[in-house]
């Protein structure tokens, strides 16, 4: 992590920043088989026809909870750093929405996710314990953790929902066939 | 910056994985906190199709910490499945299998913040016996936990046939 994110003059900033990258995406020539959290890497074993599959009548599914992880990069990049004016259910990012095939959804989360990023890597470190500009009196430390926060918990959503899809809902075959992907 | 700034950053991250407070509305992620509207019946429920219960993933959850925290971090053998932290074990109630969980995070914890910010590079052994960053350790703490609440919270949604937007809080904003 140190080694792909390291600012000498933002120690701080930096390690959140390689804590935001791995919810995306993890090198797995440098954690072996240890990057199963990560969105992308959760997103390889899903099926396409699992993307829009409920795991039980009216519940959510794996797209949604995809597009809310993405919209959520949006937003709060927009209510952070930008003009606050991006409505909370907005996709679209310069007028273009995220398109229906798993390789345009993940295009999509690229540029949700490089969004936040590109902000949070602009900060320096004394700036994270100031108020940032949000309706509550948040730090941009506490933002940035949220957004690290969230998308991975949601990957556990999403894991559990292929899991429960595939019929393999087992400690064994939480990174089923993905290590063969590699 | 202090030679622990980096630690303490991660260890407000690792606090955060088991409870926040002070955040209003914003503290869904926290595993006390979504274990909060867990019914007792619904522990050891299976969901249609599930394979994992809400007590296998939280057990999952503290052993990781207790197993992690003494190989990585103090290097005291543990074994995955020795859950006895000083006399204190899981317990069967929703009580007992919650101070379990406070004393794992807190023996994880311990061992963390007595790093100090040179030693996030060193290198150290996980438990599978590869050697990665302690830096990477740590945030393997934070992701898998953060990740399994993540499916606590579904299983729970869909046992209690709730499972959409308008109840991923159900009910908890009115206890704060």
């Amino acid at each position: 992590m140190s080694n792909e994110n390291h600012d000498i003059e933002n120690p701080l900033v930096s390690q959140l920043v390689g804590l935001l990258d791995h919810t995306l995406e993890e090198s797995p020539e440098q954690f072996g088989t240890q990057h199963w959290h990560s969105l992308l890497w959760n997103l390889h074993n899903v099926r396409p026809e699992d993307w829009d599959a409920q795991p039980a009548p009216e519940s959510r599914t794996i797209r949604d909870i995809v597009k809310h992880i993405g919209i959520v990069f949006l937003g709060y990049e927009n209510h952070v750093f930008g003009d606050g004016t991006r409505a909370w259910d907005d996709p679209a990012i310069d007028g273009v929405l995220p398109g229906d095939s798993p390789a345009e959804m993940i295009s999509w989360l690229r540029e949700t996710h490089a969004r936040f990023r590109n902000s949070i890597a602009r900060l320096t470190d004394s700036q994270l314990t100031e108020l940032c500009p949000w309706g509550d009196p948040w730090t941009y430390q506490r933002i940035i953790e949220v957004v690290i926060q969230h998308p991975v918990y949601h990957i556990g959503e999403i894991n559990y929902a292929r899991a429960i899809l595939q019929s393999n809902n087992d400690w064994a075959h939480m990174d089923l066939g993905r290590e063969s992907g590699e | 910056m202090t030679d622990r700034s980096a630690i303490n950053e991660l260890t407000i991250l690792f606090d955060h994985i088991l409870e926040e407070h002070g955040f209003g509305w914003d503290h869904w992620h926290s595993l006390l906190w979504n274990l909060h509207n867990v019914r007792p019946e619904d522990w050891d429920a299976l969901p249609v199709g599930g394979g994992r219960t809400i007590r296998e993933l939280v057990i999952h959850i503290g052993r990781g910490w207790a197993v992690y925290g003494d190989n990585g971090l103090t290097g005291k053998p543990r074994q995955w499945g020795d859950d006895d932290l000083d006399g204190i074990l899981p317990g069967t109630s929703p009580a007992e299998v919650e101070r379990w969980l406070r004393a794992a995070h807190a023996r994880y914890r311990e061992a963390l913040t007595k790093l100090s910010d040179h030693q996030l590079d060193d290198r150290a052994e996980a438990v599978w016996g590869e050697k990665f960053e302690i830096r990477r350790l740590i945030e393997l703490q934070i992701q898998t936990s953060f990740y399994h609440i993540g499916e606590i919270n579904h299983i729970r949604a869909l046992l209690q046939g709730n499972d959409d937007w308008d109840h991923q809080d159900m009910g908890r904003e009115d206890e704060q």
